[in-house]
């Protein structure tokens, strides 16, 4: 079922904006109140990791659940597969989800099949928090890494764009029993006080106390009746100021935010490109398997009927992200890039 | 290569130890002894599929050492993990019934030889990525340590995992947070055709605890009770809330890596020496002369394993075998 | 020299034509009867073929363009002929200007009509003139060389065809043909945009539930048929003869016709209707005449007009000189025609200007019905159903099936009595079929 993104605003003088990253200390603060078998562990978590994610939280919660670790991803990360299996609920936070690659193995070979090769025996509630996406700091912290995990069977992958997602889904993560890696674009964080990468929704309203948004269900950030634009995490704000734009032309642009990459609401993206017959799929991952290669091939499979044009999607091209601004500019998707897309498939 | 003889040391007098448990840990070696000399039958024989990494020659270590735990102290098993798992309590028929992939196996089929186990034995189904479990073992130790609860984790693990990068992180770990698990190495002296001193610049794993800044021992592993003293000793650590302890066990593989390895590898030397400790044997020789055992006693252990294992293998090949849709369960909790 | 390609006089009218698209390139290869545009008349859009094989080398007129008939709008160079760097072939009685006469004997024939024919390469001799004394036109010229041209569609397959998803499966559920069609969207492709002129508009949306229902934009050709039903209903004073036919004769006519093996299906009562029409007009040429606001128009020959319900609207094609024609060709030739009509398929020798109008509205159960006359037509025939009814035959009660005809007449150009003596002749001829098999029935 599709939804729109209506957080019904109190008066101006309450409202609360909030970043991302205050979304999800609300979110986690609220969560570890509630539930004592959650901790959180990573590395510099005392100063509040990278993008202050954790700050405050040793303070409030002491050293005993939110746990410094030394630089061993591998290790802890283990270390939480073997907790989780015990009955805790980790959270484990990384500096830059690039890091997580040392501990792959530990992911892929331990984390996401123990439940299933021990016939059901064990579960494995881990959330892993984690920095992605191209932020001009050269390739290893560039990576993109819902990309590398999307693969991987018995793993949830999240990807908010904005702050009311965050929250909402974030405590979805945290109250899931299974392992869920939650994906925050490093430019829309917010950690300065507001996100790098402004659009309409970047900043927005943020309601307090518990809401959960249920994981797998898709958004659509911005109706219409042309062409169908699915796109996540930083690649939903680029759309949604093309689409902006791009109504100014009189094309109207149907921006769908999947908010959850596994599992993923094809349902509402189906539905829509039903309506539409055009679909654009826009991805920091790149080209050669990104996940919106699922997603058009999924379309392709259950509603071709109904294309009246070729699905295009907007990616990374194969190639490490460079450090150059000028260059990681022209490689990462960008407002121009998407509008050409539709541009593309509005000629008749 | 260096050469390394085993040093077994004075036996110890057994009337300080319960009759029950001696007779409890020969009756797990032999069951283990003669479960996986089946399981090697039922392999030529082209009956059991997958691949098998047989512990003879290993039962003294695993079965001192998981003996001397509580019930309710969780071990991580390595890929030769039968021994283990038995060692631990895992049931012959519901392990036979895994080896062949049947739905009434440990694991419903789902993990097979190289993923066996069963959480409510304490026995975690294996891992069997060299140097996985020792991040897992710690971090169930972990949760045991945050509720306060008393009880262990005990990691498994061969001596070539000792270079592994995750085994050295989960040792730090273990060690700095103080963290109530066992880091037990099997060393049998080969990681599959490796020789240990050809790939360390020290002559023992448990040297390395002392880089952790935890204790560390290697004992004679072939001998039960030594085995047992030793890890009962770590275990009491643990629970104290002293962290960890590296215990190592010299022990020898009787037979290869796997199945089909004939093991050419290893000097002739070497095994002639190694060969002549076989465990059993020389444990069942301690007990025949203990007058709370005997050989009647013996005899009717022996018998009810073998029985055992008849009733387990006429259970797994009369097991069902999982349905299809059972590919698709088991991905999310 | 290479070939002109003209827009061909479509109606009687000179009025300007749009060319709404081009379905050959530069460069491409044509062979006789490929579809080289499609041009929009008001009435129907028509598909314009090549007449010989060649090369596209120019367009002079691009899509969007006004034209006028006769105007050339491209050129085609011809298969066989030699390149200009070897010398010039030499003037052939084949490549003439207009300006110069044809030495065709005694065979009478406009020069515009030599000169089309000339460049479609037809041998006058063999075409039949319309025109006073058998006088050949342009029309004849155009109408022989679309009879020789081969079907298109038969040698393509559809899957040559670039097209989206969506237009595909919507062409399919429409029974469409989509050879002919140029295709406006990504890297050619034929899209849904571009059926519009066969699928209304208001079948292409895709609405989803809940949304309010719009007013869906008519497609040209319902505009159109809008707009020159307004025109008659206002200008035309229209006035009404009505009578019944004892079809009796007609019945035992067309099973006669079943039992005869070169008749594929019996005719239908359309196929007699035009038949009977067109031979009665060719009797009566004073009622064979179109009013304009020059005069009082005499048709050169008589074709009837019948009216095709389409998915698009109601098309009106047009079977030229049905007087001509023996009733199993007309059989053949209305068959044809609707079928096309349906197709979106029209030629331009399907569409012209024609004697009156034939609509048979029989088949859904309708007793009687008033048509609209298709200006500038002086008549339309509306036909109901064939039906069992009583009848007093020598003051006896007795059964026939009876069909009403309703004849709409334009009373600028014919008046009561005249056309009351063509009802009256029409009906006589169906009541007493014997000359409306024809010739090679």
């Amino acid at each position: 079922m599709s939804t729109h993104s209506v957080s019904i605003a109190p008066d101006k003088e309450t409202r609360r904006d909030l970043t991302i990253v205050q979304a999800l200390r609300e979110a986690i603060r609220e969560e570890m109140h509630r539930d004592e078998s959650i901790f959180v562990i990573g590395e510099d978590i005392r100063i509040g990791g990278s993008f202050l994610f954790t700050l405050g939280l040793l303070d409030e919660f002491g050293p005993d659940r939110v746990i410094n670790t030394p630089i061993s991803e591998a290790g802890f990360v283990g270390l939480a597969i073997g907790a989780a299996i015990q009955g805790m609920r980790p959270v484990v936070d990384f500096q830059y989800g690039d890091f997580l690659f040392t501990a792959y193995d530990q992911i892929v070979q331990q984390c996401t099949k123990l439940r299933y090769m021990s016939g059901g025996q064990v579960k494995i509630p881990l959330v892993i928090q984690m920095p992605t996406g191209a932020s001009g700091r050269g390739a290893q912290h560039a990576n993109a890494m819902e990309g590398f995990f999307f693969h991987v069977p018995g793993l949830k992958i999240v990807t908010p764009a904005t702050p009311y997602d965050a929250k909402g889904l974030f405590k979805a993560a945290l109250q899931d029993d299974n392992p869920v890696l939650f994906c925050v674009h490093k430019h829309l964080y917010g950690s300065k006080g507001r996100p790098l990468e402004r659009s309409s929704l970047s900043r927005g309203y943020v309601p307090e106390g518990d809401y959960v948004i249920p994981l797998g269900v898709a958004d659509i950030k911005r109706p219409g009746t042309d062409v169908t634009v699915v796109a996540n995490s930083l690649m939903l704000h680029r759309a949604l100021n093309a689409a902006e734009d791009l109504a100014k032309q009189g094309i109207s642009v149907e921006v769908i935010d999947p908010r959850c990459l596994v599992p993923m609401d094809m349902n509402t993206i189906i539905e829509s490109v039903q309506k539409t017959s055009r679909l654009v799929i826009v991805e920091e991952t790149n080209e050669r398997g990104g996940w919106g290669a699922q997603v058009a091939a999924d379309v392709a499979g259950r509603a071709i009927g109904y294309l009246d044009a070729p699905i295009r999607r907007v990616a990374t091209p194969d190639v490490p992200i460079p450090f150059s601004p000028v260059l990681e500019t022209a490689v990462i998707p960008s407002e121009e890039r998407i509008r050409a897309a539709v541009l593309e498939l509005m000629r008749t | 290569m260096k050469i390394i003889k085993p040093n077994p040391p004075q036996l110890k007098d057994l009337t300080g130890y319960d009759g029950a448990l001696l007779v409890e840990i020969y009756r797990r070696m032999y069951l283990i002894r003669h479960f996986e000399q089946r399981v090697n039958e039922l392999f030529l024989k082209g009956i059991m599929p997958g691949t098998i990494h047989l512990s003879l020659g290993q039962e003294a270590t695993t079965v001192g050492a998981c003996l001397a735990l509580q019930p309710n102290d969780v071990i991580t098993l390595t890929h030769r993990g039968h021994g283990q798992a038995l060692a631990k309590g895992v049931k012959a028929y519901a392990l036979m019934a895994e080896l062949f992939g049947k739905v009434t196996g440990c694991c419903k089929g789902k993990g097979g030889s190289l993923h066996v186990g069963d959480m409510s034995v304490g026995a975690l189904p294996a891992i069997a990525i060299v140097g996985a479990s020792s991040p897992i073992a710690a971090g169930i130790a972990f949760a045991f340590k945050y509720y306060q609860t008393g009880q262990i984790a005990l990691n498994f693990f061969g001596e070539g995992t000792a270079n592994k990068g995750d085994w050295h992180e989960a040792l730090n770990l273990a060690a700095i947070w103080k963290l109530p698990v066992v880091f037990l190495c099997e060393n049998n002296l080969y990681g599959v055709s490796t020789h240990i001193t050809d790939v360390m610049a020290i002559d023992y794993v448990a040297e390395r605890a002392a880089a952790y800044g935890m204790p560390g021992v290697t004992i004679y592993g072939n001998d039960p009770i030594l085995v047992y003293d030793t890890v009962q000793e770590a275990a009491a650590h643990a629970r104290r809330g002293n962290g960890p302890t590296l215990v190592e066990c010299l022990t020898y593989r009787r037979g290869g890596h796997k199945r089909d390895d004939p093991a050419t590898y290893r000097p002739t030397e070497e095994v002639e020496i190694w060969m002549k400790t076989d465990p059993i044997p020389a444990f069942r020789a301690r007990l025949e002369a203990d007058t709370r055992v005997g050989e009647a006693q013996l005899a009717l252990v022996e018998e009810s394993v073998m029985q055992e294992l008849e009733e387990a293998v006429a259970f797994a090949l009369n097991s069902a075998e999982p349905p299809a849709e059972m590919a698709l369960e088991h991905v999310y909790a | 020299m290479p070939v002109d390609v003209v827009v061909p006089q479509i109606g009687e009218a000179i009025s300007e034509l749009r060319i709404v698209s081009w379905l050959k390139q530069v460069g491409d290869s044509v062979k006789v009867g490929d579809v080289l545009f499609e041009v929009d008349s008001d009435k129907a859009i028509v598909q314009v073929e090549a007449f010989v094989d060649g090369t596209l080398i120019e367009i002079i007129h691009p899509e969007d363009s006004s034209v006028l008939p006769q105007q050339v709008v491209a050129r085609i160079r011809v298969a066989d002929e030699t390149l200009a760097e070897t010398t010039p072939p030499a003037p052939d009685v084949g490549l003439l200007s207009a300006t110069k006469p044809v030495a065709a004997g005694h065979i009478q024939a406009s020069p515009l009509a030599q000169r089309v024919a000339a460049d479609l390469g037809i041998d006058l001799g063999q075409v039949t003139g319309s025109g006073p004394d058998r006088r050949i036109t342009v029309e004849d010229v155009r109408q022989f060389a679309a009879l020789q041209a081969a079907s298109p569609s038969d040698d393509k397959t559809l899957r040559q065809i670039v097209v989206s998803p969506k237009a595909r499966r919507l062409a399919k559920e429409r029974g469409l043909d989509l050879t002919g069609f140029v295709g406006t969207g990504v890297d050619g492709m034929i899209v849904v945009s571009d059926l519009e002129h066969v699928i209304p508009a208001v079948e292409l949306s895709t609405g989803t539930a809940g949304t309010p229902s719009a007013a869906a934009p008519l497609s040209r050709l319902r505009q159109t048929i809008a707009a020159r039903m307004v025109e008659s209903k206002q200008q035309v004073p229209h006035f009404y003869l009505m009578v019944d036919v004892d079809m009796t004769q007609v019945n035992q006519l067309r099973l006669h016709c079943q039992k005869l093996t070169d008749w594929e299906r019996p005719p239908t009562y359309t196929d007699v209707f035009v038949r009977a029409c067109a031979l009665t007009l060719a009797e009566m040429p004073s009622v064979n005449r179109s009013y304009s606001t020059d005069g009082l128009v005499q048709h050169e020959h008589v074709s009837i007009g019948i009216a095709v319900s389409t998915d698009a609207g109601l098309l009106v094609p047009v079977i030229p000189n049905a007087d001509r024609l023996s009733l199993r060709h007309i059989s053949n030739a209305v068959r044809d025609v609707t079928q096309r009509a349906r197709g979106g398929r029209l030629k331009p020798s399907d569409v012209g200007s024609k004697s009156m109008v034939v609509s048979n509205l029989g088949m859904y159960g309708i007793d009687a019905f008033i048509a609209i006359i298709d200006m500038p037509d002086p008549m339309i025939l509306a036909v109901g159903r064939v039906t069992d009814r009583i009848v007093p035959i020598d003051r006896q009660v007795a059964i026939r099936p009876v069909c009403t005809l309703t004849l709409s007449v334009d009373h600028r150009a014919l008046d009561g009595a005249q056309s009351a003596q063509f009802l009256q002749r029409l009906q006589t001829r169906l009541e007493y079929p014997f000359d409306l098999l024809g010739a090679s029935a």
